[in-house]
């Protein structure tokens, strides 16, 4: 066994949390390589240091604000909520529009319905029935 | 309502370890907290959408080394809070447990701003082992890197650790 070997065993070792040298080879090594030796002594050393290592305590304030980012008010509302309110945006100025026609004469009405509902179906698609289905983009 | 009742066991059960492991990744007390607020906003915002595909504290460790290593690099770029010796030999503000001496506290404080210093792939896989307790297959999933990868930063890590941890024992 070589120098090499020796020592990335000696992290596969303390990688499966064992820290006697239970392999005959690595033993005889580290009787005969006093480098080997020293350096698994090193390893060994920062393994417990770094397994007793105390952890920071979290402080309070910070638990109470990320504790509070759970309040159910800050969850978003349900989802109908603004879509009725964005509904209703669009219907009162869509009906305040379909009143509009009466201003024209008759024959030219049916063009101007037709734009109308052309528009407001677009609208509907896309502002209302889409994000409602496929979830808002904003979101 | 669920999520909500699911948000609140979250932070119950991961907040002191999400805050153990920005403060390792990170060595300073201002910056864990900031980052332990940026994760659970980002589970806060992302646990409806969240498949339980992965496992739940995968997910949660993902996040967490990805908020981190985030601001590892805005550090780096701003050079405020240098991520070297220096900055590990700081005193820390860590209250220690009352059985440990003076020497032993200091020793424990540089050791957790060494683990700072680290570069990220080896700070990940050493708090992620030693934190979290970690095997490599775990620690390969959150990382997303191989099983062997994890190995060569955990070993690399170590030694870094156990060399500038006796340089620093030669020159107090
Ligand atoms: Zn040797």
């Amino acid at each position: 066994m070589n120098c090499d070997e020796f020592r990335e065993r000696c992290h596969v070792l303390i990688d499966a949390r064992k820290s006697e040298l239970t392999d005959e080879e690595m033993r005889a090594h580290a009787g005969a390589c006093q480098d080997c030796a020293d350096f698994r002594r090193e390893l060994m050393a920062i393994d417990v240091a770094l397994r007793e290592l105390p952890a920071p305590v979290i402080p309070a304030p910070l638990l109470d604000s990320i504790r509070s980012m759970g309040q159910p008010e800050v969850f978003p509302p349900p989802a109908w909520r603004p879509d009725i309110v964005r509904a209703a945006r669009y219907l009162i100025p869509g009906l305040l529009l379909w009143g509009v026609q009466w201003a024209f004469p008759e024959d030219l009405r049916p063009f101007f319905l037709a734009a109308i509902t052309f528009t407001g179906g677009y609208i509907l698609v896309s502002r209302i029935v889409r994000p409602w289905v496929f979830g808002s983009p904003e979101l | 309502m669920a999520k909500a009742d699911e948000f609140n066991k979250l932070v119950e059960d991961y907040a002191q370890g999400v805050y153990t492991h920005a403060h390792r990744m990170l060595g300073s007390r201002e910056e864990a907290e900031e980052a332990a607020q940026d994760v659970f906003l980002r589970i806060h915002r992302s646990l409806a959408g969240f498949q339980g595909r992965a496992k739940i504290s995968t997910w949660i460790w993902r996040i967490t080394t990805n908020v981190c290593l985030t601001r590892r690099e805005v550090q780096r770029k701003s050079m405020t809070v240098p991520l070297d010796e220096e900055a590990a030999a700081r005193v820390s503000d860590e209250s220690p447990g009352p059985e440990c001496s003076f020497i032993i506290r200091e020793e424990r404080d540089r050791l957790g701003r060494l683990i700072a210093s680290l570069p990220d792939r080896e700070a990940a896989a050493i708090t992620l082992f030693y934190m979290e307790g970690m095997d490599y297959k775990e620690i390969a999933r959150i990382l997303d890197i191989p099983a062997g990868s994890v190995a060569t930063a955990l070993h690399r890590g170590r030694e870094r650790l156990a060399g500038r941890l006796s340089d620093m024992k030669e020159r107090p």
